[in-house]
């Protein structure tokens, strides 16, 4: 009986959940992501990290949005469940009107490869294959699309970030930033619903992650969705909106600003009281 | 030695890499070294008489009676050869039976050799004790003397030295024993006929008179060794200009008719050549294919190699970046190699060890000079030059990979890129290509001899052997001086044999099927076809001589075909002079005709008035000596001639007893049947107790052993292709976790980065298959002599080895794929 009344809650939990994306949706069509009490927690060794605890986020069609946080908040984790990479160990995730919290991995697989597109810090290209290759490559995972398409698709990605002339180039040929163009390239070939980039300028000189992000803005401006995680709040502030991550928390400015301030006077303590000790 | 301490403590510190290089340099150096020391005996190694480059076997090829009839020698080629072939520097020539001596009042069966003037000096020959037999002891009139083996000495007079002088009675006649020849000094063997020769216990002189009678009767074995600076080529035209001159000088023995009509001539064979026949071909087959195992262990050693410098090139980079040499690094690396290869090099020679023994103690008896396998300090700087290769081939594997500075390997673009180079993935797909390929090879050759061993069982002996228990028996000539006494000793013992519990029946006969032991006799007609066909060279005139009694084919279960076999009848009363031929016999020179009623008789038969036999029965083919060799055109004589004549056979015979005992051969008869003999004739000895289906199984032995060897190549190749396949793809995988990392982000699920994997190994794979079905093709025409009933091409041997290295390969690259295509992305994305 306990455990009816339980599965009932749940039940209730569930849709009363679910309604709130579904509203969101309704007030807002252009609502793309919508994560609702997102909880990670890694378990090793017998101890429990917890990465991500109950993060709330909506990403709308056409937003650019930076998350920043100090090393260790849980951005990179929460990139992964944006990017279907990882699942959640609590919460619910809408994408693109569809639930994939749940998913299988063959099922995540699909959707990533349609809905979103990747941006490395390491760029991440495949150093067997060539320039067109690696642009080509999520376009091979997708079922009906012709190797003309493939190709002609392919060309087209890399013209827009201006490597069209590098296509038959190994990327060890290339330089940090013109790898990191075709790795956008990539990115922009599957015509995703969200561009996900994880500290897309963290390998490269001043200059080229700054013509990198200057390109990100370009396809802001013609309607990309942008989710971009950074450390260097130059690059943040180039977002529509900023998330601040904190212990796993999504917190506003001023709380960001005030945690911060807390932990370097405790720093500053415990320095002090080192030094007299 | 800072070096060599340096690098093993390296193998100390990954020791599942250090014991898998190890004991995969062992196998593949221990099996070559293995097959090494056996060709080396057998093949390599000289023969143990002095000169012996310059030895060569003589014997008479005439194609006109058959195309593979070889003749020996006759005492008119002997003489006329010691008188006019200056080619040679020594002519000698023996003969080998077997004959009884009377020791302490004992009648024992011993084998002797009667050999002529030179051989002693032509075998090296030295006495232990006493004298060798000397020229003045082949003098026609000289005493008869006789030489001791060493081993008989030892058996049967306990080694005693004073037995020099006395006498032994051998054949009822008296020799004085002269000498004990010293240890191993051998007659040579013929490969070609009955396989290892059995070696004389007793030597005694032939004592030819050169002043004749001369007979065309080619008994003698001959060899001669070659004046100094003559070559084999130029002695044969030497001898075939003499040969040609036997009808001027022996009018009365060879007629210029004769050599023209039968192509009579005198062949030479390098004594070595002679003695090992095929088996020399198989045993360099044999060391290839070993070979290939050891190049496809080397290759799974350098992949992991490669892959253990691989893991430390970031080390190898910085001793670069402070300092170190190419040189010195390169020291490192072949440091680490020579020890491997060393350690691999010690476990090899144990191993090499115990293969050498399992290999003599189960090599067939075919195979000649075993007694000179074994190991010696030859074989270890075999062992140490084959490692010092293998580890030099490491070393110049790795440093070809590692030819630009290692400084850039690290600080260049590696971290850049997601997979292992280019030029380093190549290297392994090549070093896994090579493996496939070679495996593939070994896979075919081992298919091919498999199925000609299964053929070899499908094929119908046309006898039943398995049921029938064989043994000689030597009747002592002094006692039995015609065939007639002969006769009443075997109808005799039939009798009593037959009336042996289990015993369906019994007979005797020489020779027996698949014995290589039918001699070539040439048969004359009563009618004209046949002696015109024969005379115009349509057909030869030979007939394989076989000498039986009642029961013989029963016994044997050789079908009779038409007409009767014998009956005690016809051998009580030869004078009816029947015979049976067998059907080849009756085909070929009666074709088309009923061959009951026919006459036929040995030509040059002694004996005048020649009558002729009737042909009484027809019955089946038997093999001859082996069993996918040709049927022999029997002409089976009974024991008891015609009155007034002789067939061309000493009247003893030393004919085979044959017993079937039903179902299956019954061993436990033998001590009964030997008591028999016994009680008949206490004097008669009695050898070659067997069974006729262990002569069909001696017959596939020389396949058996090589397939036998060939299949554990090939298996191990097999098993070392599949780790090295497993290793190499689990450690691209392992390098490729980012690439995977990668895929999953872009979309790819974990079935597709299943196909992924699968799909790039099975290109190695394939690779592999196409160059090994190629090399398979062009090396598997070297087994084209041993292969029966399938040819060197066999689609269906070549599909079935390409399917099962296809499938080996599929599952060796499944499993790491598996286990890829289960990474967790995030994990694996933050790969290095």
């Amino acid at each position: 009986m306990e455990k009816q009344i339980h599965c009932f809650l749940c039940i209730l939990i569930l849709l009363a959940t679910n309604s709130l994306c579904v509203n969101k949706t309704m007030n807002s069509e252009e609502l793309l992501i919508c994560m609702q009490n997102i909880k990670k927690v890694f378990y090793t060794d017998e101890v429990e990290t917890r990465a991500l605890a109950g993060i709330e986020l909506d990403i709308r069609q056409g937003e650019y949005l930076s998350i920043t946080g100090p090393s260790g908040c849980g951005k990179s984790t929460l990139l992964s469940l944006l990017g279907l990479l990882d699942t959640p160990t609590e919460g619910r995730y809408r994408l693109a009107g569809s639930e994939v919290a749940d998913l299988s991995i063959a099922d995540r697989a699909h959707i990533r490869n349609k809905e979103i597109g990747f941006i490395f810090q390491a760029f991440n290209l495949i150093g067997d294959l060539k320039v067109i290759e690696n642009v080509e490559l999520p376009l091979t995972y997708r079922p009906g699309v012709s190797r003309k398409e493939r190709r002609d698709r392919a060309l087209e990605s890399l013209e827009r970030v201006g490597m069209a002339h590098r296509l038959n180039h190994y990327p060890s040929q290339l330089s940090g930033g013109q790898q990191q163009r075709v790795a956008v390239a990539r990115a922009l070939v599957g015509q995703p619903s969200i561009l996900l980039a994880d500290e897309p300028t963290g390998n490269l000189d001043s200059r080229n992650g700054e013509q990198v992000m200057l390109l990100l803005e370009e396809l802001h401006k013609h309607g990309a969705t942008i989710c971009m995680v950074t450390h260097d709040p130059r690059y943040a502030a180039m977002a529509e909106r900023q998330i601040f991550l904190f212990d796993g928390q999504v917190v506003d400015e001023e709380e960001m600003q005030r945690l911060r301030d807390e932990e370097d006077r405790r720093v500053r303590e415990l320095a002090m009281a080192d030094r007299s000790a | 030695m800072q070096d060599f301490r340096y690098a093993a403590r390296q193998l100390l510190r990954n020791p599942v890499f250090t014991i898998a290089a190890i004991l995969t340099l062992a196998l593949g150096i221990g099996a070559v070294a293995a097959i090494f020391t056996v060709l080396r005996g057998v093949v390599l190694d000289p023969l143990p008489f002095p000169d012996q480059d310059r030895l060569v076997r003589l014997t008479s090829p005439v194609p006109g009676i058959g195309e593979s009839a070889r003749w020996d020698l006759s005492n008119a080629q002997y003489f006329h050869f010691r008188e006019h072939a200056d080619a040679f520097d020594r002519v000698g020539v023996w003969q080998i039976t077997g004959q009884t001596a009377q020791v302490s009042d004992e009648a024992i069966r011993a084998i002797s050799a009667i050999v002529s003037t030179d051989m002693m000096a032509l075998l090296g020959a030295q006495a232990a004790h006493g004298r060798v037999i000397g020229p003045h002891d082949n003098r026609p009139d000289a005493a008869p003397v006789v030489m001791l083996s060493h081993e008989f000495w030892q058996r049967e007079f306990a080694g005693d030295p004073a037995v020099i002088g006395r006498s032994l009675e051998l054949e009822g006649q008296t020799l004085e024993i002269i000498g004990i020849m010293a240890p191993g000094v051998r007659l040579p063997g013929d490969s070609g006929l009955s396989g290892q020769v059995e070696q004389p216990e007793l030597w005694t002189a032939m004592r030819l008179d050169s002043a004749g009678p001369f007979f065309n009767s080619h008994v003698f074995l001959g060899m001669a060794r070659l004046a100094e600076g003559v070559s084999v080529e130029r002695a044969e035209d030497e001898i075939s200009r003499v040969t040609a001159r036997l009808p001027e000088v022996f009018p009365e023995v060879y007629d210029e008719g004769f050599i023209d009509q039968f192509g009579f001539r005198t062949q030479l064979t390098p004594l070595k050549a002679f003695e090992l026949g095929d088996m020399a071909g198989h045993l360099w087959l044999l060391f290839g294919a070993i070979g290939l195992v050891l190049l496809i262990a080397l290759a799974n050693v350098a992949n992991l190699f490669l892959v253990r410098v691989e893991g430390r090139h970031r080390e190898l980079a910085v001793r670069a970046a402070v300092g170190a040499s190419r040189g010195a690094i390169a020291r490192h690396v072949l440091m680490e190699a020579m020890v491997l290869a060393g350690l691999g090099g010690i476990l090899a020679l144990l191993g090499a060890s115990l293969g050498v023994r399992l290999l003599v103690a189960n090599a067939p008896e075919i195979l000649p000079r075993m007694d000179n396998v074994g190991l010696d300090a030859g074989i270890v700087l075999f062992v140490v030059s084959v490692s010092v290769l293998a580890g030099l081939a490491l070393t110049a594997l790795v440093l070809a990979r590692y030819r630009n500075d290692p400084v850039a390997d690290v600080v260049g673009g590696e971290t850049r890129s997601a997979t292992a180079g280019i030029d380093r993935q190549r290297i392994r797909a090549g070093l896994v290509a090579g493996q496939v390929a070679l495996a593939l090879v070994l896979l075919v050759g081992a298919g091919l001899l498999i199925q000609t061993y299964q053929k070899l069982g499908d094929i119908d002996p046309g006898f039943e052997p398995e049921p029938v228990i064989r043994m000689q028996l030597h009747l002592p000539n002094a006692q039995y001086r015609n065939h007639a006494a002969v006769w009443r000793f075997h109808g005799e013992l039939m009798e009593r044999v037959e009336a042996l519990p289990g015993v369906v029946s019994a007979s005797v006969g020489n020779p027996l099927p698949i014995s290589g032991e039918y001699l070539c006799v040439a048969q004359d007609f009563d009618s004209a076809i046949p002696a015109d066909r024969v005379r115009n060279g349509d057909e030869t005139a030979c007939g394989d001589l076989v000498v039986t009694a009642p029961g013989y084919f029963e016994t044997l279960g050789i079908p009779v075909l038409a007409g009767r076999t014998f009956t005690h009848s016809d051998l009580d009363h030869p004078d009816t002079g029947a015979v049976v031929v067998s059907e080849t016999f009756a085909d070929r020179f009666w074709p088309g005709e009923d061959p009951l009623g026919k006459g036929v008789r040995p030509m040059m038969m002694p004996g005048d008035p020649p009558q002729y036999y009737r042909v009484i029965g027809v019955v089946g083919d038997v093999p001859e000596a082996s069993l996918e060799g040709p049927k022999p055109a029997a002409i089976y004589y009974p024991i008891t001639p015609k009155p007034g004549e002789g067939l061309p056979l000493n009247p003893s015979l030393n004919l085979h007893l044959i017993v079937n005992t039903g179902q299956a051969a019954r061993l436990d008869l033998i001590p009964a049947i030997r008591e028999i003999v016994q009680v008949l004739d206490a004097s008669v000895p009695i050898s070659l107790v067997g069974t006729l289906g262990d002569d069909v199984a001696d017959s596939k032995s020389q396949v058996s052993f090589i397939m036998t060897l060939l299949a554990i190549a090939a298996i191990a190749a097999l098993l070392l292709a599949a780790v090295g396949l497993y290793g190499v793809i689990a450690y691209l995988v392992a390098r490729r976790t980012n690439e995977i990392g990668i895929r999953m982000a872009l979309g790819a699920t974990p079935r597709r980065v299943e196909r992924t994997v699968v799909a790039g190994s099975m290109k190695m794979v394939g690779l592999g298959l196409i160059a090994g079905l190629l090399a398979a093709m062009l090396l598997t025409r070297l087994m084209h002599g041993m292969l029966y009933g399938i040819t060197p091409g066999d689609p269906g041997t070549y599909l079935l080895a390409a399917a099962l290295l296809a499938a080996i390969g599929l599952i060796a690259a499944y499993l790491p794929a598996r286990r890829g295509a289960r990474l967790n992305p995030v994990a694996a994305l933050r790969e290095e």
